[in-house]
């Protein structure tokens, strides 16, 4: 099987229990939604292609659970990720407190100088919103992490956080692997922490 | 609660460690299945919702989900490991299809339960039940060098269940010694953590009457059977033959029991183990 992509980029989604991750991920890769609420347990992943500046790029989307106890399962999956993802809830105050901390998990366990996106997710919910977002864009700003409002529900920005993230990511990879002219002789590029341009023709099987 | 307590604690330390069992498992049947995995570094975190939820978390046709819990209910509480064992080496020709690459296969180990047909669990509860006997969980704590503390529900099920009356609830803090107990209750992290309340209060109320045992032995044969065999049901004026039939299943089990228990001391004693 040839790759039908140029670039694979691993992306993790991250955020208290409860924010709308699954959701998100839902709408970014099935354009569903549902109202239940089933917890993750573990981590999950969706795959959904895109087309960005003309190259076709795979994001392999990994969902993991946000409740407190699945934290050190949940860790050991940042490692090769190329980009993290960290989601609160408009509605929900201590979700956004909680971001310094997401962002301090991803300093401790993910690759370096990987890229970071803060979204805040149920901006339908307009009555019920304790976090606005010049709070949310002054908090970001300092870190300097772009940041989004997103609804799943009417999945407003949702595309957009995605590809915003798939591009900052793709300006990252293609400015180091023009630098290196590191190209494809790796034999396993995907497993790669840094994202490779795998256009030649390596590939799996089946 | 005697039985699912380990997945309600407060951390994963003690599910982290009965998941690898299933890769020592599956080292012990299917060697191949546990090199793959060695080699593309995929954790056993795959089934950590099977565990958890003793797979109703993934499955959603009820019958199905009834049927696991009915097996689970009847077993000792490792029992879902060689459940989650079984059902991924039942799947190993998906698996060999599936491109070697860690997420695609993570990706598949997660929707095994949904792949997976009614008629099809029952043949793999049967292996589940067969390789139980043959590696018991005790075994597998060599095997995969993780041991578990005492005051896992798996170390203290036989007892809790020996013990089971209906007049005289079952206490953890009974079962073990006080000094294990609290030892271990101190080395929490969180001294004042829901399980140190739990633990104290952990009550089972369970008549130990003889149809009650007669129905779980009888219950276990069938389930490792896969079926209700003919012979049983076809003669219902014989209303003694479920009896007979639980009582010689009984027998034939708790006999290869010992022979194992002693088997597996007499290799323990040879240093088999390392």
């Amino acid at each position: 099987m040839n790759p039908e992509y140029d670039y694979l980029f691993k992306l993790l989604l991250i955020g208290d229990s409860g924010v709308g991750k699954s959701c998100l991920l839902l709408r970014f890769a099935d354009d569903t939604y549902t109202e239940s609420y089933i917890s993750t347990i573990g981590v999950d992943f969706k795959i959904r292609t895109i087309e960005l500046d003309g190259k076709t790029v795979k994001l392999q989307i990994w969902d993991t659970a946000g409740q407190e106890r699945f934290r050190t399962i949940t860790s050991s999956y940042y490692r090769g990720a190329h980009g993290i993802i960290v989601v609160y809830d408009v509605t929900d105050a201590d979700s956004f407190k909680n971001v310094g901390l997401w962002l301090n998990e991803i300093e401790r366990y993910a690759s370096e100088g990987v890229n970071k996106l803060l979204v805040g997710n149920k901006c339908d919910l307009s009555d019920q919103r304790v976090v606005d977002f010049t709070q949310a864009k002054e908090f970001a700003d300092a870190k300097g992490i772009p940041v989004l409002e997103t609804s799943a529900k009417d999945s407003t920005n949702v595309e957009q956080a995605f590809l915003a993230m798939a591009k900052q990511i793709k300006n990252r990879v293609s400015a180091t692997s023009a630098s290196t002219q590191q190209k494809s002789d790796d034999k396993t590029p995907l497993r790669a922490g840094l994202g490779q341009d795998i256009a030649q023709d390596n590939g799996g099987c089946c | 609660m005697f039985v699912r307590r380990d997945a309600m604690a407060c951390n994963f330390a003690l599910i982290t460690k009965q998941l690898q069992y299933i890769n020592g498992i599956l080292l012990l049947k299917k060697s191949e299945i546990a090199d793959l995995f060695n080699e593309l570094e995929i954790p056993p975190f795959y089934a950590i919702s099977w565990v958890l939820t003793w797979f109703a978390h993934d499955i959603s046709d009820f019958s199905i989900v009834a049927r696991l819990y009915d097996f689970f209910l009847v077993h000792h509480p490792s029992a879902v490991l060689y459940v989650s064992a079984a059902l991924v080496s039942f799947h190993w020709p998906k698996i060999l299809n599936c491109e070697r690459e860690f997420p695609e296969v993570h990706s598949l180990l997660s929707k095994l339960p949904k792949l997976t047909e009614e008629s099809d669990w029952m043949s793999i509860l049967s292996t589940a039940e067969v390789w139980m006997l043959y590696h018991p969980y005790t075994k597998l704590q060599f095997v995969t060098q993780q041991f578990l503390p005492q005051w896992s529900s798996y170390n203290t099920f036989e007892k809790t269940w020996m013990q089971l009356e209906q007049s005289n609830p079952v206490k953890l803090c009974e079962i073990l010694d006080q000094e294990t107990l609290f030892h271990n209750l101190q080395t929490m992290p969180d001294k004042t953590s829901r399980f140190a309340v739990v633990s104290q209060n952990i009550n089972v109320a369970a008549p130990r009457d003889i149809s009650l045992i007669t129905q779980y032995v009888y219950n276990a044969f069938v389930t490792s059977l896969g079926y209700t065999p003919k012979w049983v049901t076809e003669d219902k004026n014989k209303s003694n033959y479920k009896t007979i039939v639980a009582v010689a299943a009984a027998v034939t089990t708790s006999v290869s029991a010992y022979l194992l228990m002693v088997g597996g001391q007499a290799l323990l004693n040879k240093g088999y183990f390392g």
